[in-house]
């Protein structure tokens, strides 16, 4: 047994030390079966799950293989359970397949009838089922192919999916690749993931340039791609980037959202215009069918509506590609977005790309501040539930956050809050311009625009600017508030800063947070996410500053 | 003379290490408060039953030459082996015979057995070498499952686990360590069995509790540890039924474990099949098997040589490291495993996360101040870090050291005086008393302001402490003087189960004993009472020694038939007449 970097638990978990000479090899090998949960410093945790060993089986790998790669990395015998837990569930991949028949028609087939029975005959896969066509076959109702899917993977037969998709109305569209501009490695590797997948999430860090992940799948896919975005100015910046990296011309997108009509070949729509109702009724649900998509695009595919998920259900037939920097949610539906979109296709160490030089490294900083007695008192009477706007909203951080500014003297800023009233009292005591959802979307592109150019130093914002805002040259954000101990809303707001500085400076992130109240103990949930991410925050006392 | 007169006269007649080595091997023992309770539960179809379906093919054929009167075909290691089960007895010429209701149920199932000679008497040999990759594997199982053994061991020392439903451990308590040990909860009740097997837990009133032999198990090395389960493994089987499991291993080498103890205990029905394949689960777990075959340090351990197999496994078990990662994010991660001298420190001051071959802690404000609590200090804790993790520890580790240090204490639990104010909080920082008093999460603890700097409740200190632990505030609970009082030393071993002699099979036999020389020196009314109800049940002949009207004492030979109005009435064997006799003239009496 080597003295390898790899240490395989019962549990199927497999942490990988980072320092150790062999640890970029095993990373490689054990990418192909195993899923990167967790990438602090110094060692990285890896789960070993069924999903991982089925995609690993769908690109051609056996149990040997696996079995080979955790022997020669592993520091210690690989459990015998794990062994024998592997071997089975590889087995079992295979055996139930999607097809069409002549007809066009989906049918779930099965070389062991004995399978099918009980694949058939579990409740939730039953009433998506029309019927045995044959004792090897049962007809799928039409719109239940992604749902027949995950029930047979919780199930534990994953079905092999050879029904195809749809091609959609062909569109020719390229990455336009030139000395300025050309695809990464990472991005070519995602969208590579994604296309033999058939269907995924692709997560990258904040920065790392989902949307040219995106442009090269439609590159690839050459085809009438729905492109669905959070909000207008984030459609917007689609645009301007398809337009700038791809072949596409203005008039080949179109915008779809509150303020544009426009379907075209490449169309960008919002999650909001296709879930706004008129008379009960979703009023735009006709983009699904206004052309032959043959992609979907979700764009921050981790705020993904409830509703949506029903909306496109009818899209199973299409290729469909989720991106995301944060696949975490405080809800933990998670799963829901694979169902929908389907399973995770890559993920890349938010490190990694920051070493390879495409995302500005950041340093983080929780500063942490005393309320003044009378505040502690208040909040020691209060209700549980009013503490944490009390002790978030404490003015006492404003005079932290002119220390900050102070450290940092023209570097471009985001101060980020989550309460409308305080961020109001920040923008006025410190005479900076906010922005909220209040703010006009022209007002709001002006004032973004003006902090691009350098004509503004700072801004307040509100969660609008949490995701979808490119502003390249923001190198500190100050966080004063938020949603409670939402991981993803952390991560996001660190995503801000994470484009690469002309001048090549690395970006700070402060968070704010009132010493001994539950501000401290949100703040604790929400750095988990970029903790396990490589991103240890220090620790700063404000009168220290 | 009745089975049960039978079987009383025998136990009381055991020295202690016959009747425990009985008492090991058998169930249904329930709280026997004397011999005669103890022969009455031995002889209960709940207690018989499982003793038959778990005998081993000779000793049911031994019991079955006994059966048929042909006790000089039953062979005599055998026949040792039922004479410890309480199955057989000595006749008054010291002939072994069987216990009439113990043929009577065995009598359905000894026609199942097959004639297999030769078996008995093969020699165990050591079979294949020791194959690298199956020890390999072994070794991890094997050091998993004492590891979980020690995990739920520390678990039951810190949370009362009461006696719940059949299996007697709630979902709650199994759910707990199922989750703390990535483990099902179905593997979790297995090791729950285990280490009631191994005696490690035993109930007192309605709650487990750790026995002295745990505090062993605790501070043992991992070798040690595994001894213990090895051992425990292969007693449970029986003497003879060890040895022919090795037998049939040599005889049968493509056999499974499953197979092969199916083989030797022929007489298993549905309820033993599952003991069995609890025992063959147990086996994997020790490294006894891999993938259902036989291991080799089963057969070590099978023909005695326990040593070989300890030094075996020793060559195989991971390596213990004396290393830990510290991250930025208070996670510590051993790769490998820690001596236990170095993880006990370190489980007073970091929670563990993760158990496994590679364990993963994580420092918290409480779990630091858990470890000044237990005494440690924080250069004390730093030392020891930066020595295992041989780098400057991240920032906000050293921030979070630097600020328990300095919040250590400030909040107190002292005992009070009683009824409403049974313990005191008190603190310099009157804002913190103030929102513990208004914490709606604590509304249950009533608290009430005494002072500027205190505020007292009617619960106990150690409810307080964990009450205020759980909901993130750094309680520190101080002695009646003033004193910090470790966790560790509220902890204890079962209410006067610290002392030596205090294993529970223990308590017991002495609990028999001393009835026994309450019965034989100074019998009160009860046990008067009880036994000759006892023999008018059984049919049985007494003793009856009682005062006449000069006060001389008489002794009378008497088959009770009643007992009623203060009296007892029976036939005088000796004269052969009637006797009716005055309880309140009895002095003493003993089944004849």
């Amino acid at each position: 047994m080597s003295l390898g970097p790899l240490i395989v638990q019962s549990d199927k978990t497999a942490l990988l030390e980072v320092d150790h000479p062999d640890a970029n090899d095993a990373r490689h090998d054990l990418s192909i079966f195993a899923e990167l949960e967790r990438a602090p410093e110094h060692i990285h945790t890896y789960r070993i799950t069924r999903l991982g060993l089925w995609n690993a089986r769908a690109a051609g790998h056996d149990s040997d293989f696996v079995l080979g790669v955790l022997d020669r990395y592993a520091k210690f015998p690989v459990p015998a359970g794990v062994r024998s837990d592997i071997t089975d569930t590889m087995s079992r991949y295979g055996r139930l397949t999607i097809r069409r028949n002549d007809l066009g028609d989906l049918e779930l087939h099965s070389d062991s009838p004995a399978i099918l029975i009980e694949a058939s005959r579990q409740r939730k896969i039953a009433e998506l089922l029309e019927g045995q066509v044959s004792p090897t076959a049962f007809k799928i109702q039409p719109f239940a192919r992604g749902q027949v899917k995950q029930e047979l993977l919780k199930l534990g037969w994953p079905a092999e999916d050879l029904a195809g998709y749809t091609d959609g109305t062909p569109h020719a569209i390229e990455l336009a690749e030139s000395d300025i501009f050309k695809i990464r490695d990472y991005q070519k590797a995602a969208v590579s993931r994604f296309w033999e997948g058939g269907s995924g999430v692709v997560v990258l860090p904040c920065g790392a340039g989902k949307t040219i992940v995106g442009a090269g799948a439609m590159s690839v896919a050459k085809t009438s791609t729905l492109i669905l975005v959070t909000n207008t100015v984030s459609a917007r910046q689609w645009k301007s980037e398809l337009i700038k990296r791809t072949t596409l011309t203005e008039d080949e997108i179109g915008e779809y959202s509150g303020s544009a009509k426009e379907v075209k070949p490449v169309t960008i729509a919002t999650y909001q215009i296709l879930t706004t109702k008129r008379k009960n009724e979703y009023a735009h649900l006709a983009l699904l069918d206004a052309k032959d998509w043959g992609l979907v695009v979700y764009d921050e595919v981790h705020l993904l509506p409830a509703p949506i998920f029903k909306l496109t259900a009818d899209l199973q037939a299409r290729r469909r590609l989720g991106l995301t920097a944060t696949l975490v949610r405080e809800d933990g539906k998670e799963g829901d977005v694979f169902s929908l979109i389907g399973p995770k296709r890559y993920d890349a160490p938010w490190k990694d790309i920051e070493a390879q030089g495409y995302i500005a490294p950041a340093a983080c900083f929780e500063v942490r501040v005393d309320l003044p007695e009378q505040e502690r008192l208040e909040y020691a009477i209060a209700n549980q539930d009013e503490r944490y706007r009390l002790a978030a909203t404490s003015p006492v951080k404003v005079s932290v956050i002119n220390q900050l500014l102070a450290k940092h003297p023209g570097e471009p800023t985001l101060i980020i809050g989550q309460y409308l009233d305080q961020i109001a009292a920040v923008s006025g005591a410190l005479n900076i311009p906010s922005i909220t959802g209040d703010t006009p979307v022209d007002e709001r592109e002006r004032l973004f625009q003006e902090f691009r150019e350098g004509k503004l130093t700072a801004l307040v914002v509100s969660k609008v600017a949490n995701f979808s805002v490119d502003l390249p040259e923001a190198s500190v954000a100050v966080q004063i508030s938020g949603s409670y101990g939402s991981r993803q809303e952390e991560a996001q707001r660190l995503g801000r800063l994470l484009r690469p500085k002309a001048d090549g400076r690395s970006a700070s992130f402060y968070t704010i947070i009132s010493r001994d109240t539950v501000d401290q103990d949100f703040a604790q949930n929400r750095q988990r996410f970029l903790a396990e991410q490589g991103y240890s925050y220090q620790i700063l006392d404000a009168h220290d500053l | 003379m009745s089975d049960l007169l039978q079987l009383a006269t025998a136990l009381r007649s055991h020295t202690d290490a016959a009747l425990l080595a009985t008492l090991r091997r058998r169930v249904g023992l329930g709280s026997p408060k004397d011999f005669f309770d103890l022969a009455q539960n031995l002889l209960a179809a709940k207690s018989v039953q499982p003793a038959l379906n778990k005998l081993s093919g000779s000793e049911a054929r031994a019991l079955k030459c006994l059966v048929d009167g042909r006790i000089g075909d039953a062979n005599p290691q055998a026949v040792d082996s039922l004479l410890e089960l309480a199955l057989v007895y000595l006749d008054a010429a010291g002939k072994p015979q069987v216990f009439e209701t113990v043929a009577a149920m065995a009598a359905p199932m000894l026609p199942r057995l097959a004639p297999e000679p030769g078996l008995e008497t093969a020699p165990i040999k050591i079979g294949m070498e020791p194959n690298r990759a199956e020890l390999g594997l072994a070794a991890i199982a094997a050091f998993e499952t004492q590891q979980a053994v020690y995990e739920l061991l520390l678990d039951a020392e810190q949370n009362p686990i009461k006696l719940t439903g059949k299996t007697g451990f709630g979902v709650s308590d199994v759910k707990r360590l199922a989750t703390h040990l990535r483990r099902t909860p179905a593997s979790v009740r297995a090791y729950y069995q285990l280490s009631e097997q191994l005696q490690l837990l035993q109930l007192i009133g309605e709650r487990w509790w750790l026995t002295s032999a745990a505090s062993d198990y605790l501070n043992g090395t991992i070798l040690d540890r595994w001894l213990t389960l090895a051992e425990q493994w292969v007693t449970s089987l029986g003497p003879v039924g060890a040895k022919e499991l090795g037998s049939v291993l040599h005889f049968y080498p493509e056999l499974d474990l499953v197979a092969a103890l199916k083989t030797v205990f022929p007489l298993a029905d549905t309820q033993l099949g599952e003991v069995l394949d609890l025992l063959a689960e147990q086996a994997q777990g020790i490294g006894f098997s891999v993938a259902g075959r036989p291991s080799v340090l089963l057969e070590y351990c099978l023909s005695k040589r326990t040593e070989l197999a300890a030094d075996l496994l020793q060559q195989h078990l991971p390596q213990l490291q004396h290393s830990l990662i510290v991250q930025a994010d208070l996670s510590l991660i051993a790769p490998g495993p820690l001596d236990s001298a170095t993880e006990s420190v370190l489980r007073q001051f970091a929670e563990i996360e993760q158990v496994s071959v590679a364990s993963t802690y994580r420092m918290s404000a409480l779990s630091v101040s858990h470890g000044l609590e237990c005494g440690l200090t924080i250069d004390g804790i730093r030392t020891m870090l930066l020595d295992l993790n041989a780098k400057p520890l991240p920032q906000p580790v050293e921030y979070l050291l630097r600020e328990a240090e300095s919040r250590f204490g400030r909040l107190t639990i002292s005992p009070g005086p009683g009824g409403p104010e049974k313990a005191i909080i008190k603190s310099t920082d009157a804002i913190l008393l103030t929102q513990v008093l208004n914490d709606s999460r604590m509304r249950a603890f009533a608290f009430q302001a005494t002072t500027a700097a205190s505020i007292s409740t009617r619960f106990d200190p150690e409810v307080v402490y964990f009450g205020l632990r759980d909901h993130g505030y750094l309680a520190v609970r101080l002695t009646a003087t003033g004193e910090v009082l470790s966790p560790r030393a509220a902890l204890s071993y079962g209410t006067g189960l610290t002392s030596a002699g205090s294993h529970p099979m223990d308590n017991l036999i002495n609990g028999l004993r001393a009835a026994d020389d309450r019965v034989g020196k100074q019998p009160d009314d009860q046990d008067i009472t009880r036994q000759i109800q006892l023999a008018i049940k059984n049919k049985a002949i007494l003793m009856v020694v009682a005062e006449d009207r000069t006060g001389a004492e008489v002794e009378f030979r008497i088959l009770p038939t009643a007992l009623a109005n203060g009296r007892l009435r029976g036939m005088d064997k000796r004269s052969d007449v009637e006797r009716t006799i005055p309880l309140e003239r009895v002095k003493r009496v003993q089944l004849g």
